[in-house]
C-alpha cells in the first residue's frame, strides 16, 4: 500500500486534450481488450504454506528440491498460492507450474544460491535463472517480499569456475556470457501471468525475462539491481498483451526493455504507465535485439532520473519493425539524453526494417553536463569521446527513413557551453557528410560522437513534426539547436530555441531537406 | 642435454598424468562447513570427472552436507581421514530413481570405488522429525516413506569397491546392492543402531561378493541377503556382540 501511495504522488502529466486521433483510438481498443482479459485471470485457488513441504527460511538450508516438490504438488492438486512467510529462503533453480502463484509475504526474502551449480541451464531457453516457467498458464509471483539473486557473488563464482576449466565460456569483456549467469525470473511461452508487489534485487544477469508470453501484468514491483553487468530491469521479449504499471526500476543496464529475439514474432499491445526508471543505460528501450519488432505500444507517465544514456531509445537494428508507438508524459531529469530513434543494420540478414507512426508528447527533460549516474553501482562506461553534450536524435539509414514522427509539447533544457576546441562538427556539406552512417554499430545516442546540433539532430527521416517544442540551453553553444539532414517534409509549429548570447545565430539548420514548414 | 630434456619431459608427463587422477572437492567449490548443501557441486564434479574419462574426487577433513548424488563409472569417491559426507535430512533432497533413493546412487555402472578412512553419515533423528511434519500435512505422495534413502544403493553395477569407510547413523540401510556383481567390501565400520529392524548391508540378486574386516553394530540384521545372492568370501567380519555377520 505504501508503494501505491508513492505512485499517487507522481504528478500526472498533462494530456494534450482534444479528440483522440485514429491511432490513439486503435491503441485504446487494444488496451481495453488487454484489461478485459486480465480481469478474468485473477482467481486464486487454495493457499499452501512452504514450511509444510519441508522448506526452511533459515538463510542456510538449500530449499531447491523442497520448493519444487511443493510447486509440483500445488500444481497437480488444482493450483493455488504457495505462500512464503517471513524468513530467508535459499534456493537454486525452480520451475513454476500451471496454476501456481508464489506469494511472498512481507518479511520474506528468497535468496538465490551463490553456487553456480545450483542453477539449471534450461534446455528450451538456453539460459540460467532462479525461477523458471516454461509453457505454463495462470501463474504469478505476488506479495511484498523480495527475491535477491545475490548475483555479484554468483557471477564471480561462475567466473572462477571458468578460470578453473570447469565451465566453458568465451568470456567476452572478461565476464561470463549473460546466459550462463542466472536471472531472477525467466518465463517463456506462458499465458496469464501476474507479477505484483515484489522487489527484485541483484541477479547475475538480467532481472526478469518474459519471452513469447501473453497476458502479462506487472504491477507495483520494485527492481533494485546494480550488482553486475547486464542487470536489465525488465525484459519483455516477443510478448503480446502486456501491462507494466506503478513500478520502480533502478538497475545497471536498460530498465524498461522491450526486445524481439524471433524474426517471426513481435512485441505487441503493450501498455507501460506510471513507472519510474533509473539506469546506467537507457530508461525506456526497444531493442537492442530487434529481429521481429514492436507494434502498438503506449507509454504513459514515465519518470526517468539519473540515467546515463537515453530516457527513450527505439532501435530497429536487426531487421525488425517499430510501428504505432505513443509515449505520452515523460519527465526526464539528470539523464544523458532524451530521445534516440535509430534504424540500423546489425543482424538484419535481408529483413527490411522500418520505424513509423511514433508520437512522443508532453515531455519535460533536463540534460546535465556531468555524468548522470555517477556514484551508482556498475556505472555506465565512459565512451564515444571526445564529444560535447549530445542532442536528441532521429537517425535512419540511407534508404530507410524513420517516418511519421510527431513530437509535441516538449521542453528540453540543455547545459549548453560546448567547447569547439574539445570536439567540433561544423555545418559545411563536408562536415555533415562526415558523420558516419555506422549501420552495423551498437545503437547508442553517443555513437556518432560530436553531432552538429545542441538540441535535436535528424537524418534519413520523413514526415517529422515538431509542435510546441522548446529547446533551452543554459549557456552559449557553438552549434545550432536543430540540424536536419536528408529529411523529407519536416514541420515546425511553435518551436523555440532559447540560448543566451546567441545573437542572430540561425538555430534551425536544414541540409538536403525537402519541404520545410515553419509556423 | 637432449637426454635430460627427455627425462624432464617424461617426469612432467607422468606427474601431470598422475595428478590428473585426483580432483579435490574444493576445486568444484565444495564447502566443508556442514551446513552448505553441496549436492550440485559434488554432482558437477562427478560428471566432470566422468567426462574426463574417470578419476578420483577427494574430500579432505570437514563435513560435506549433500543430498542424493548419482555416481558415474570410473569415478572414485575418496574420503580422507576426518572427511564426513553428511546426508541431508530432507527427503526432497533425494532424487528418486525408480523405487530407490540414496545418498550415493549408481545404476549400470562399472568400476566404482568409494574409499578412504572417512565417514558417511545421516541424522535419522532430524530426518524422521521432518518426515513426521510432512506426513502430518498429508502433502506427501503415497509410498514416500517406503523410499527412505540408503547411504549407498547400487543397481546393476559391477566392480564396486567400498573400502575403509565408516558408516554411521544411516537413515535406513548403510549399503544396498541390487543385481550387482563383483562387490568388494572391506575394512568397514558400520554403526547403524538408530533405526529398528533395519539391515545394515542388503544384497539382492548379487553375485561375487567378498566381505573382509567389517565390524557391524546394528539393531537389525547385520547383513541381509536373498536366495539369489552369492557371497564368495567372508573373512574377519564380526558384529558388536561378537557373532559372525552371517
Amino acid at each position: 500500500m505504501k508503494q501505491n501511495r508513492r505512485w499517487a504522488e507522481i504528478p500526472k502529466e498533462q494530456n494534450s486534450g482534444g479528440s483522440l486521433s485514429l491511432n490513439d483510438k486503435s491503441i485504446m481498443k487494444g488496451l481495453l481488450l488487454i484489461l478485459a482479459s486480465i480481469l478474468t485471470i485473477n482467481v486464486y485457488g487454495k493457499d499452501y504454506f512452504v514450511q509444510d513441504f519441508g522448506v526452511r527460511g533459515d538463510h542456510i538450508t538449500l530449499n531447491t528440491r523442497s520448493i519444487q516438490t511443493a510447486i509440483d504438488y500445488v500444481s497437480e492438486n488444482g493450483g493455488g498460492r504457495l505462500v512464503f512467510g517471513p524468513g530467508n529462503y535459499v534456493t537454486g533453480s525452480v520451475y513454476i507450474k500451471a496454476g501456481v502463484t508464489l506469494h511472498l509475504e512481507a518479511g520474506c526474502t528468497i535468496w538465490g544460491s551463490t553456487n553456480p551449480y545450483d542453477y539449471i541451464m534450461d534446455s528450451t531457453v538456453k539460459w540460467k535463472a532462479l525461477i523458471f516457467a516454461i509453457k505454463q498458464e495462470n501463474i504469478g509471483i505476488t506479495g511484498s517480499g523480495t527475491i535477491d539473486g545475490r548475483g555479484f557473488t554468483t557471477a564471480i563464482n561462475t567466473l572462477n569456475l571458468v578460470h578453473r576449466g570447469l565451465i566453458e565460456d568465451e568470456m567476452k569483456y572478461d565476464r561470463v556470457r549473460e546466459w550462463k549467469r542466472p536471472e531472477n525470473i525467466y518465463f517463456r511461452e506462458c499465458k496469464n501471468i501476474k507479477i505484483r508487489g515484489i522487489t527484485l534485487k541483484d541477479p547475475a544477469s538480467w532481472n526478469q525475462t518474459y519471452d513469447q508470453c501473453q497476458n502479462l501484468v506487472v504491477d507495483s514491483i520494485r527492481v533494485d539491481s546494480k550488482s553486475y553487468w547486464n542487470n536489465d530491469g525488465i525484459d519483455i521479449v516477443d510478448c503480446k498483451d502486456v501491462v507494466i504499471r506503478n513500478s520502480y526500476f533502478d538497475a545497471a543496464d536498460d530498465v524498461l526493455c522491450l526486445k524481439s529475439h524471433d524474426p517471426t514474432k513481435l512485441c505487441e499491445n503493450i501498455l507501460i504507465e506510471n513507472c519510474v526508471a533509473r539506469s546506467s543505460a537507457n530508461g525506456l528501450k526497444f531493442g537492442t535485439v530487434s529481429r521481429g519488432g514492436f507494434k502498438n505500444v503506449t507509454v504513459r507517465n514515465l519518470t526517468v532520473i539519473d540515467t546515463y544514456r537515453s530516457a527513450i531509445t527505439f532501435a530497429a537494428v536487426d531487421g525488425g519493425i517499430i510501428e504505432n508507438i505513443v509515449v505520452d508524459g515523460v519527465k526526464s531529469i539528470n539523464t544523458g539524453n532524451v530521445i534516440f530513434l535509430r534504424i540500423g543494420d546489425r543482424w538484419s540478414s535481408g529483413k527490411k526494417p522500418y520505424m513509423k507512426n511514433i508520437t512522443i508528447k508532453n515531455v519535460y527533460a533536463e540534460v546535465p553536463l556531468r555524468k548522470p549516474d555517477e556514484g551508482y553501482g556498475y556505472e555506465g562506461p565512459v565512451e564515444d569521446l571526445p564529444r560535447n553534450v549530445s542532442p536528441s536524435s532521429i537517425v535512419g539509414l540511407p534508404g530507410y527513413n524513420i517516418e511519421n514522427v510527431l513530437l509535441e509539447n516538449i521542453e528540453i533544457v540543455y547545459p549548453g557551453g560546448s567547447d569547439s576546441f574539445y570536439a567540433y562538427r561544423g555545418l559545411t556539406a563536408a562536415a555533415l557528410d562526415s558523420i558516419p552512417e555506422m549501420p552495423a554499430a551498437y545503437p547508442e545516442f553517443s555513437q556518432f560522437k560530436e553531432l552538429p546540433a545542441w538540441g535535436f539532430y535528424i537524418r534519413h527521416a520523413k514526415n517529422i513534426t515538431f509542435k510546441n517544442v522548446t529547446f533551452k540551453a543554459a549557456r552559449k553553444d557553438y552549434r545550432p539547436a536543430v540540424v536536419s539532414d536528408k529529411v523529407n517534409n519536416i514541420t515546425f509549429t511553435n518551436v523555440k530555441a532559447e540560448e543566451p548570447d546567441a545573437g542572430d545565430k540561425k538555430q534551425f539548420f536544414f541540409y538536403k531537406t525537402d519541404s520545410v514548414t515553419i509556423k | 642435454m637432449k637426454r635430460i630434456r627427455l627425462l624432464l619431459l617424461l617426469t612432467l608427463f607422468t606427474t601431470v598424468f598422475c595428478q590428473a587422477q585426483e580432483y579435490k572437492a574444493s576445486l568444484f567449490g565444495c564447502i566443508s562447513d556442514g551446513i552448505t548443501n553441496n549436492t550440485s557441486s559434488i554432482q558437477a564434479a562427478i560428471n566432470f570427472i566422468a567426462e574426463k574419462g574417470g578419476g578420483r574426487l577427494s574430500f579432505y577433513v570437514g563435513r560435506y552436507l549433500t543430498g542424493g548424488l548419482e555416481l558415474k563409472s570410473n569415478v572414485t569417491i575418496e574420503l580422507h581421514e576426518g572427511a564426513v559426507l553428511v546426508a541431508s535430512s530432507n527427503i526432497n533432497d533425494y532424487m528418486q530413481f525408480e523405487n530407490e533413493r540414496a545418498l550415493l546412487f549408481g545404476k549400470n555402472l562399472k568400476n566404482v570405488n568409494i574409499i578412504g578412512k572417512g565417514v558417511i553419515e545421516g541424522d535419522p533423528g532430524e530426518y524422521f522429525q521432518i518426515m513426521g511434519e510432512l506426513k502430518s500435512k498429508q502433502f506427501l505422495q503415497p509410498g514416500y516413506l517406503a523410499h527412505t534413502p540408503s547411504l549407498i544403493t547400487m543397481v546393476s553395477c559391477s566392480n564396486v569397491k567400498v573400502e575403509g569407510i565408516i558408516f554411521q547413523k544411516s537413515l535406513q540401510y548403510a549399503q544396498k546392492y541390487i543385481s550387482c556383481d563383483h562387490i568388494d567390501l572391506n575394512n568397514q565400520i558400520i554403526r547403524n543402531n538408530t533405526i529398528e529392524n533395519s539391515g545394515s548391508v542388503v544384497f539382492q540378486n548379487t553375485k561375487s561378493i567378498t566381505l573382509k574386516n567389517i565390524f557391524i553394530d546394528a539393531n537389525g540384521q547385520a547383513i541381509v541377503k536373498d536366495r539369489n545372492s552369492e557371497i564368495t568370501m567372508v573373512e574377519n567380519c564380526i558384529t558388536a556382540s561378537g557373532t559372525a555377520v552371517l
